[in-house]
């Protein structure tokens, strides 16, 4: 890493200690730094026009060879369809019938607030490892657009995808009570 | 509408339902208010109560006396913090249950949830406990419990002469041990995924209320169930020598008349002959009700029977772009609209005129119970 | 946003001290942070002391001794939020997390040369370089000179956190003839970094801050798509 601070005129690469910038962008030299090298695009003349859109497109299967680690080859995969959200909801379930569930729905790409709104689902839709999620109060995003395939065509598609919200703590329920307890004992009832 | 407040005489119950959630208002006379429970004015966003008593020229920071939360249902309690907020000089009285620092605690575990709400009904209370701790010490909030006035107006200040009883009926000791078993079940656990409070059915701690004002009194049902249990429900309210033994003209029915809440004996000995029954219906998820049984049997009972509303299945009004339409179409069908508009039915009655009835007034699509169902 | 980005992710950044060797993929499954099925099919790249790196179907994941990097062109976006977040809240709670990085990153395409050369020439208008202006014009298309990048920094956010910036960055494109490429690095820091001793505080700040960061990097973004 301190190999590349020397470097002249990438001011628009910023990797120090205090980057949070994260994306693609620096896994050419994150590899290379850890045995040592420079990276390899560096040497040549064109290095300082090198942004990070450029690190990102840069070839990593060329990269890792020059280099001794241990790695794993990785599987082969056929490139990603592209996707492009039209819509996007938040929804929580309000019953599960034998077919479909209820929802309620909040329109995140309107940026509404309030659940106003409410459909219909197929559990067929819902995949085999969210249906644990699926029961009254699981919280899940809707989101309808197109997908663009390898080969240019497009098609619409629809996923809903269970949130894998962070489990209540013990922390986080001790102090609910505790503070419960403070507010019952400031309300004097009559 | 007339945009005038009752007269200091008058007598009136309000109903308001957007078709999700329901407020009603009661004037006991010389200006003093009473709001039970609240829901969202589809017209001007604001809390129904808030909405109509401006509208009708009424201050409601000085008028409103009293605001109940029947339950912490969502369609019950929308906009409440800001009514219990607006109505500086109200008190404020909700089921002992939802005091005991087990349901606060409850309450704060799902509110705290930095990054998915808890939900309305919880986001509200959360508001309301605010509320209260600040004004505790100057207006005591009440604990509503099986037969018990929680506000009286004496009869040199209700405008009319007659004295002024606000009970509540419930919950029973009985229907407070089922709650709190309940209360388990909702209860989060250590490492349990977090989610959305979504309270249960059956509901075992309800108010339901009976203002009394002289020879005249009004049953407000709230979403009380019938259990057949003598201890709980209705049946434990009927049977009850505790609270006033008076059959009510005006029966705000529990629960959007549906049948786990009917109890034939409030009809026989808490009612009088055709009363007028007033309702909101419940329009979201696949059971909406009144359903045309609910009707039929509520007809049978009277012949004047009211509803804020229409059953309907209403599209969304948000309008999104075509193709987006016709994704929706094709997973879901239709997004439904879980609000369908606020109607109002008004009942007033002079209590100074010893003649005179209650005037049924319907506005916004309020309509006959007949034709609320499609 | 109003154009439709061409690319389009979005990663999260916490800069810790962090033990990569943890992060594989049977470690996620073990603790239930993601499937079975969906650790089996991961890609691992290199799992090492100094670096580990695999991708899931939805996101990729990139751990240095210094760094946690998730990342993902897919949405619903808050999924990376949710995993890091169950990560550090439920597992590594002891792990010192200092900083936070939010970054939403497009590429997306001005439609003609005419109208990026307006942007262009609206951030980093070329007449201020005095005699150096007439060289800067130089050239067509891809080989005219001009603006190469620029970085916009808000120091103050009035959200709540301790310290921090917003920076936006600009460039065009390489992945088509018009396009632009935005960056925004929403950036989260501890007051006293030196007493930090778990990863609550961070973890805490992402939670809740989140979809505010993204909505917010996309408001900046749609700026310079409203010259367009």
């Amino acid at each position: 890493m301190s190999a590349l601070r020397k470097d002249t005129g990438v001011s628009a690469f910023s990797h120090d200690s205090e980057d949070t910038v994260g994306g693609f962008k620096s896994m050419p030299e994150i590899v290379l730094s850890v045995a040592g090298q420079l990276p390899f695009s560096r040497k040549s003349s064109d290095v300082t026009s090198l942004t990070g859109q450029e690190y990102q497109e840069a070839n990593v299967g060329q990269v890792k060879r020059d280099i001794d680690l241990p790695v794993y080859v990785p599987r082969s995969h056929s490139p990603k369809p592209s996707v492009q959200v039209k819509n996007e909801w938040e929804g929580y379930v309000v019953d599960v019938g034998a077919e479909t569930f209820t929802a309620r729905l909040v329109d995140k790409t309107r940026c509404d607030e309030h659940e106003d709104e409410e459909a219909d689902f197929p559990i067929a839709d819902v995949s085999d490892d969210d249906k644990k999620l699926l029961k009254p109060g699981g919280v899940f995003r809707w989101i309808i657009g197109y997908q663009k395939l390898p080969g240019g065509s497009r098609r619409r598609f629809s996923q809903v995808v269970f949130r894998q919200l962070p489990q209540w703590t013990e922390k986080e329920l001790v102090k609910a009570e505790e503070e419960a307890k403070e507010i019952s004992s400031k309300i004097q009832w009559l | 509408m007339a945009l005038t407040a009752p007269l200091d005489t008058e007598l009136e119950v309000t109903l308001l339902g957007p078709g999700l959630g329901e407020c009603q208002l009661i004037h006991l006379g010389a200006g003093n208010w009473v709001v039970v429970d609240s829901c969202i004015d589809s017209h001007t966003s604001q809390p129904a109560a808030i909405a109509y008593l401006e509208r009708i020229g009424v201050d409601p920071r000085k008028a409103v006396k009293l605001v109940v939360a029947t339950h912490w249902h969502d369609d019950h309690i929308r906009g409440l913090s800001e009514v219990l907020e607006c109505c500086s000089d109200a008190r404020f009285c909700c089921s002992v249950a939802l005091c005991e620092s087990e349901f606060v605690a409850a309450v704060l575990k799902y509110e705290g949830q930095k990054n998915v709400a808890g939900g309305p009904g919880v986001r509200e209370i959360r508001n309301i406990y605010k509320i209260l701790e600040e004004r505790s010490s100057v207006f005591p909030p009440i604990k509503a419990l099986a037969d018990r006035v929680v506000y009286q107006v004496p009869e040199e200040m209700s405008g009319h002469g007659r004295v002024c009883r606000v009970w509540t009926l419930s919950p029973s000791d009985e229907q407070l041990e089922k709650f709190y078993v309940e209360l388990t079940n909702l209860m989060p656990s250590v490492k349990e995924t977090k989610r959305r409070a979504v309270p249960q059915d059956p509901n075992h701690v309800s108010i339901a209320t009976l203002v009394e004002v002289g020879e005249h009194s009004i049953l407000l049902g709230g979403d009380l169930e019938e259990t057949g249990n003598p201890l709980t429900g209705w049946s434990m309210i009927v049977s009850s020598q505790a609270r006033p033994q008076v059959k009510s003209s005006v029966f705000k029915i529990p629960h959007h008349g549906s049948e786990n809440a009917h109890c034939d004996d409030v009809w026989a000995t808490m009612l009088e002959d055709n009363p007028l029954a007033i309702l909101t219906p419940y329009n979201r998820g696949v059971k909406k009700r009144p359903s045309q049984d609910d009707v039929a049997r509520i007809s049978y009972f009277t012949e004047n029977g009211y509803s804020t509303a229409q059953i309907k299945v209403a599209k969304t009004k948000k309008k999104r772009e075509r193709d987006v339409e016709k994704m929706i179409n094709d997973v879901v069908g239709k997004i439904r609209a879980v609000s369908v508009g606020t109607g109002m039915i008004r009942l007033r009655r002079n209590m100074s005129d010893l003649e005179s009835n209650w005037d049924v007034e319907l506005f916004d699509g309020a309509c006959d119970l007949s034709k609320a169902c499609l | 946003m109003k154009i439709t980005p061409e690319k389009s992710s979005v990663s999260i950044v916490l800069v810790g001290s962090m033990n990569s060797l943890i992060f594989r993929p049977g470690w996620f499954a073990k603790n239930g942070l993601i499937s079975e099925t969906e650790a089996e099919a991961a890609e691992i790249e290199v799992i090492h002391k100094e670096l580990t790196l695999f991708k899931l179907d939805w996101c990729s994941i990139r751990v240095e001794p210094t760094r946690f990097v998730i990342d993902s062109e897919d949405a619903p976006f808050i999924r990376i939020s949710d995993l890091a977040v169950r990560t550090f809240k439920e597992f590594l709670v002891h792990t010192p997390v200092t900083m936070l990085g939010i970054n939403r990153v497009v590429s997306f395409d001005a439609g003609s040369d005419e109208a990026r050369d307006k942007i262009g020439n609206v951030l980093a208008p070329k007449q201020p370089w005095g005699d150096w202006a007439a060289d800067l014009e130089k050239g067509n298309g891809p080989a005219r000179g001009g603006m190469r990048s620029l970085t916009m920094q808000q120091t103050v956010v009035d959200d709540g956190r301790e310290e921090g910036w917003t920076r936006a960055k600009i460039e065009p494109s390489m992945h088509s003839a018009f396009g632009i490429y935005m960056e925004v690095n929403d950036h989260f820091q501890l007051k006293e970094l030196d007493s930090v001793s778990g990863a609550e505080p961070v973890v805490t700040m992402l939670e809740g801050g989140f979809e505010e960061s993204i909505r917010r990097s996309e408001w900046i973004i749609q700026q310079i798509m409203d010259l367009i």
